[in-house]
């Protein structure tokens, strides 16, 4: 460590409780922040880089080896896997299936990040707005939807949109007295989407609320009493005063929506396990797995995971570089 | 720039609870915003209702043709024989997710909070491909990893132990943590720890003391994101826990799920019996959600 021992002692009559307080009589020691960290920086993210080779950039170089071969099931017993160049890669992009399968999810990704983290932010807002005991129960309620697995709400979701006795259905019939009595909301693609939507956006918005809420409670409350002493209405203050303050906030969690969304599989496999087309409701998640764990054609699923990386890779490139640049003013 | 004292008369609790809502509310208002509260708080907490009736039935009534919503006897000892059936051990189960969530975040916390801080603090050359390095781990599917990981632990003899599990649960939710915080760092403004320098704190001391209670909502946000991840964790456990009793819940449910048939009753009251450790968690840190208090910090 860089902090010499010394100036601890000195330490606690500059801070109060979480306030800093102008010292006493003690002289102010000038130390100029050193604009670099030396090595400390380094040190501090080599078991964090650690980490990411083991569990990621290693698993992620075996894909991308297995993506040049013919690796089928012979290959996982043990056969000799030859080398075929791009004819995976090549393969794959001759295939309308991807391109459908790739147009498809794009799209529900960009719905899901939309409505996520438009119902995620009003969340936060609302919190800010309750009382302490109304919040504490919000944020528990939130957190119990965050903690639940994918695949158990899945589960529970599925049976509510059951066909012959899902309470959707039931509450639209008898409620509403609509006719819906034995509608089968997973065969339709959209009205599968609608219903994979719902519980993607349930999982996802506790996170999103949460981060952002956290996020809230840095702006400082002076200026936005300023604001809204100069008039500014509750959507001004928000574009002007809020929005900037979490930018950064802002920004991480929605790539964290868009990878989240782009890769998605638990729910989309499920459902279309209680009763979707998979051929129609197919996104990149599933499909990979179709094609390699699903086919055994490892090298074309192989293929198909690293293009989707470089996709995202792609994407998260222009975000990342935002985010610097924003700190960097 | 100056450093200021609290406003006199203003307590601290009074300035965390307030935050930045209007000092008079009307009654209405408020009670329009309660009531969008519990429109959301149902929404959130529907499934678990569905969950609550479905854990209290008898196998053979969630099974039968013509289901009803409400049990029409309350079989609440499904409660009490959940822990003793011959599919798992689920006390030592529930060991099990418990030590490896609480080392996991802990190892997490530690390693990450500093990294956080200079990533935020200094311009180092390589800053920009660290953090997108980091968002590269969210991309890969944890199946696509599984396998790489077992022949990992098997080579460290590590297979089938909690150690392995708490370095993966670590290894896996590292990068996300980091990067979270990261952004809270960021949200500072350096005024802050320069004017506490300038006043002879130490790097150390400003890291402690003056950063640390500030950013604490993103601290807890990184917390409860890596615990509920642990908590949660399936593929990885699934690959390397072998022994019925070093596994986690989250695999323990699937045990419940038959071939032939499942016991739903189980696999719903074991998720409702899962889920209070994590709420407990939550209410004892979740004060802190509350106590970013930059406000004042700088004028």
């Amino acid at each position: 460590m860089t902090a010499p021992v010394s100036t601890i002692a000195s330490a606690p009559t500059a801070v109060d409780g979480e306030r800093l307080v102008t010292p006493g009589v003690q002289p102010p020691r000038f130390k100029r922040p050193r604009r670099r960290g030396g090595f400390t920086p380094y040190a501090l993210l080599v078991p964090t880089l650690i980490a990411l080779a083991a569990i990621t950039f290693w698993p992620l170089l075996q894909l991308i080896i297995i993506s040049f071969q013919e690796f089928g099931r012979a290959q996982v017993f043990g056969a000799p896997a030859p080398f075929v160049g791009f004819d995976n890669y090549a393969a794959v992009l001759a295939d309308p299936t991807y391109w459908a399968v790739m147009g498809r999810s794009v799209a529900f990704c960009v719905v899901l990040v939309v409505v996520t983290m438009l119902a995620g932010t009003l969340v936060a807002l609302l919190m800010t707005r309750l009382n302490a005991f109304f919040r504490v129960l919000l944020s528990v309620g939130l957190l119990l939807a965050w903690a639940m697995p994918a695949l158990t709400a899945t589960i529970v979701w599925g049976w509510m949109f059951d066909t012959s006795y899902g309470v959707v259905n039931f509450m639209l019939t008898n409620g509403l007295g609509l006719d819906f009595a034995q509608h089968s909301w997973l065969v339709e693609p959209l009205s599968f989407f609608f219903v994979a939507g719902l519980v993607i956006v349930w999982g996802a918005v506790p996170f999103v609320a949460f981060t952002i809420y956290a996020g809230l409670t840095q702006v400082p409350e002076e200026v936005l009493e300023a604001a809204q002493l100069d008039g500014a209405g509750a959507f001004q203050r928000f574009r002007l005063i809020i929005f900037p303050y979490l930018r950064s906030v802002f920004l991480v969690v929605t790539i964290l929506q868009v990878i989240w969304d782009l890769k998605v599989f638990t729910q989309i496999f499920a459902l279309q396990n209680i009763g979707g087309v998979r051929e129609l409701t197919s996104t990149l998640g599933v499909y990979i797995y179709q094609n390699s764990l699903g086919t055994g054609e490892y090298g074309t699923g192989g293929a198909i995971a690293v293009l989707t990386v470089i996709f995202m890779l792609a994407i998260s490139f222009l975000y990342v570089r935002q985010v610097v640049k924003e700190e960097e003013l | 720039m100056a450093v200021l004292a609290p406003a006199p008369g203003l307590r601290k609790t009074d300035a965390r609870r307030a935050h930045y809502t209007e000092d008079q509310v009307s009654l209405p208002r408020m009670l329009l915003r309660m009531a969008a509260g519990l429109v959301v708080l149902v929404v959130f907490l529907l499934p678990y209702a569905i969950m609550f009736f479905g854990s209290v039935k008898t196998k053979a009534q969630i099974r039968s043709v013509d289901p009803t919503y409400f049990p029409t006897e309350w079989h609440w000892e499904n409660y009490v024989t959940m822990w003793s059936t011959p599919e798992t051990p689920l006390v030592q189960n529930l060991i099990s997710t418990i030590v490896i969530s609480v080392f996991a975040t802990l190892l997490v916390l530690a390693v990450a909070l500093p990294a956080a801080y200079y990533t935020a603090r200094f311009r180092f050359p390589g800053r920009m491909v660290f953090l997108f390095l980091v968002i590269v781990t969210q991309m890969l599917q944890p199946a696509v990893l599984t396998s790489g990981l077992f022949r990992q632990f098997l080579a460290l003899d590590l297979i089938d132990t909690w150690a392995a599990m708490i370095l993966v649960n670590a290894a896996f939710n590292l990068s996300f943590a980091v990067w979270i915080m990261h952004s809270f760092f960021a949200g500072i403004p350096k005024e802050v720890d320069e004017a506490a320098q300038i006043d002879g704190a130490s790097r150390l001391t400003v890291l402690f003391r003056i950063s640390l209670p500030l950013v604490w909502p993103g601290i807890v946000t990184a917390i409860v994101f890596t615990f509920v991840a642990c908590w949660n964790e399936f593929a990885a456990s699934l690959v390397i826990l072998s022994t019925a009793g070093n596994q986690p819940l989250a695999v323990a449910l699937t045990k419940f799920v038959g071939q032939y048939e499942t016991s739903w009753h189980y696999v719903f009251g074991v998720s409702i019996v899962a889920i209070i450790p994590v709420v407990v968690l939550f209410m004892l840190i979740e004060k802190r959600l509350v106590g970013g208090l930059t406000t004042g910090s700088v004028k």
